[in-house]
């Protein structure tokens, strides 16, 4: 269970929450609607948790160690997090209705190259089981959470992006160097 | 939606394949069987016997392009070569015998003797540097593990004896004893010195115990695991000391205390991260220019040195043991991957001299005696941890 919080930590952080919901609110679509929060989380759920239990085929299959896709998932997640501390949340158009909820919301909002990079991270690292608890939860948290709060328009979210987007940088220099540093 | 869609494919895809060609290049290391990595040990050795001649010299360095010689020599250099002859006669193959004692008759034939130490002295320029008698004793000790032959033990004490006049109270070890002065050059150090004077006292203790060769190993172990990186303004520590890990592993049974541990976790883990970034280099034009040339010889085979030693700790301290399978893969890879880059007999008919090419390890047409000595070491070290696997279930 000690690897559970870390997993959890890192996950909630590349998929960035507050990021997602600013820009589901300023794509100006009002509330999120129940059934599009629904398809969003399946939608990610179902790539989270494929790419969670291929990790170690994928891995496999472009020849890479564990401790070395550790740095390259650092330098994934630390972009994403200059990109957030940078620019704030990004801007997509969120049609209403499924379209909308499978893109951008189930991809490539929730999961995220630096969700993926974190779910392969996590599942050839630590344990598949606590990496496909935590990808769940974080869908399900940020979709109730977005179908929650979304079309009221505050600056909150988009300043909270940015702080999720330093602690992804954190969390990526940690990963980064855990790859260097292994054997 | 579709734009969008495309766009951010686009912007995923371009980004992989930029993590492909840099950090995220595939990691090879070539299949080994124990018989093609003793025949790869064995190449080496040839080599290194073809180039001596027969007063003991080695061929310093051998530029195939222009098939010629380097007039230099370097006898820190012919110590280390003597010395990992003797190691591979240790480890199994006493035909080298013969060729790793010339090499030590012209050592012995250049010695200098000081109140009660001999050093040996470089013949040209009259430079006594700690390396070559520390690198010298270690043959010795070599030798006398594989032959049992006592004859050079009153040399080996008054060898150990310059490496103690030569050690700093700290533990360091100073690089040069000066002639001129009559004393040792107290402003220089150097980053291999303290290393292998550090494995050659180790060794001391093993073959003379009771004498007292520990204390001065304790100081120096000390001072490697916790000060020299720091205190010799060696960067991104620990420097990836072989030396120091052929040390504290002949130390495994003293036993270690908890912060040599550590420092030999750290050294695993920088052997280790040095290994797979050489497995992913090619020397393929696109993989060159983002993941620079293949490593020398001589550097690749004092990372698996390194990396054997540690796997020998992690078989004697469980504190250390943890690190058993990894240290055992990343060494086998870079045997691997030495095996791989080697000049086969087929390969050296295109070379000027094809009885100097067969065996050897070139890069940008040169061979120097260090990488053969460092490879020999390498693969030799790397029988036991493949013998071990090939017996797993």
């Amino acid at each position: 269970m000690s690897d559970f919080w870390p997993i959890l930590l890192l996950l909630f952080a590349a998929v960035n929450p507050p990021a997602i919901l600013a820009t589901v609110t300023g794509s100006g679509h009002g509330r999120l609607q129940p059934k599009a929060a629904l398809i969003a989380f399946l939608g990610a759920a179902v790539l989270l948790l494929a790419v969670t239990f291929a990790a170690g085929a994928f891995l496999d299959a472009l020849e890479l160690e564990p401790e070395t896709f550790r740095i390259s998932a650092g330098i994934v997640m630390m972009t994403t997090g200059v990109a957030f501390i940078l620019f704030g949340p990004f801007p997509y158009p969120v049609e209403p209705g499924w379209k909308g909820a499978l893109f951008p919301l189930a991809f490539p909002l929730l999961a995220s190259p630096a969700a993926f990079s974190a779910v392969i991270a996590s599942a050839t690292d630590r344990d598949e089981i606590q990496t496909v608890a935590a990808a769940l939860i974080v869908a399900a948290a940020v979709a109730a959470g977005v179908l929650a709060l979304s079309g009221r328009a505050t600056p909150v979210p988009a300043a909270l992006a940015r702080l999720i987007g330093a602690v992804l940088v954190w969390r990526a220099v940690g990963l980064l160097i855990e790859g260097i540093r292994a054997v | 939606m579709l734009t969008a869609v495309g766009a951010t494919l686009g912007v995923c895809l371009v980004g992989l394949a930029l993590l492909r060609v840099t950090v995220a290049a595939p990691q090879r290391c070539p299949a080994l069987s124990p018989a093609a990595l003793a025949a790869s040990a064995s190449a080496a050795a040839s080599w290194i016997e073809t180039a001596q001649g027969p007063d003991g010299v080695y061929v310093y360095e051998y530029d195939a392009e222009a098939d010629a010689f380097s007039a230099d020599y370097n006898v820190v250099r012919h110590a280390g070569v003597t010395m990992s002859l003797y190691q591979a006669a240790a480890l199994g193959d006493r035909s080298l015998l013969p060729a790793a004692d010339r090499g030590m008759a012209w050592m012995e034939a250049n010695l200098i003797r000081r109140d009660g130490w001999a050093a040996l002295r470089n013949p040209d320029t009259g430079r006594v540097k700690l390396g070559a008698s520390s690198l010298m004793l270690a043959g010795l000790t070599q030798r006398r593990l594989v032959t049992g032959d006592h004859r050079h033990d009153a040399l080996m004490r008054e060898l150990a004896r310059f490496l103690t006049v030569m050690q700093r109270p700290d533990g360091s070890m100073l690089n040069y004893w000066r002639p001129s002065t009559g004393a040792p050059d107290p402003s220089v150090t150097s980053r291999y010195a303290t290393g292998e004077a550090f494995w050659a006292l180790a060794q001391m203790h093993r073959h003379f115990p009771g004498e007292g060769w520990d204390e001065p190993v304790w100081r120096t172990a000390d001072y490697l695991a916790l000060h020299r990186d720091a205190a010799e303004g060696l960067h991104f520590p620990p420097w990836p000391d072989q030396w120091a890990a052929y040390g504290l592993a002949e130390m495994a049974d003293w036993p270690l205390e908890d912060h040599h541990i550590e420092y030999a976790r750290a050294l695993a883990e920088r052997f280790g991260f040095l290994i797979r970034v050489e497995s992913q280099r090619t020397a393929g034009p696109v993989n060159e220019r983002f993941r620079g040339p293949h490593t020398r010889a001589a550097g690749l085979g004092t990372w698996v040195e390194g990396l054997t030693s540690l796997w020998r700790l992690a078989r004697a301290d469980e504190r250390f043991a943890g690190f058993e399978p990894k240290v055992a893969e990343r060494a086998l890879c870079g045997a691997a991957l030495l095996a791989s880059r080697q000049i086969t007999d087929g390969e050296s008919a295109a070379y000027p001299r094809p009885e100097l090419a067969a065996g050897a390890w070139f890069r940008d047409g040169l061979t120097r005696m260090d990488d053969q000595q460092h490879a020999l070491s390498a693969l030799a070290l790397s029988g036991p941890i493949l013998a071990r696997r090939e017996r797993a279930p």
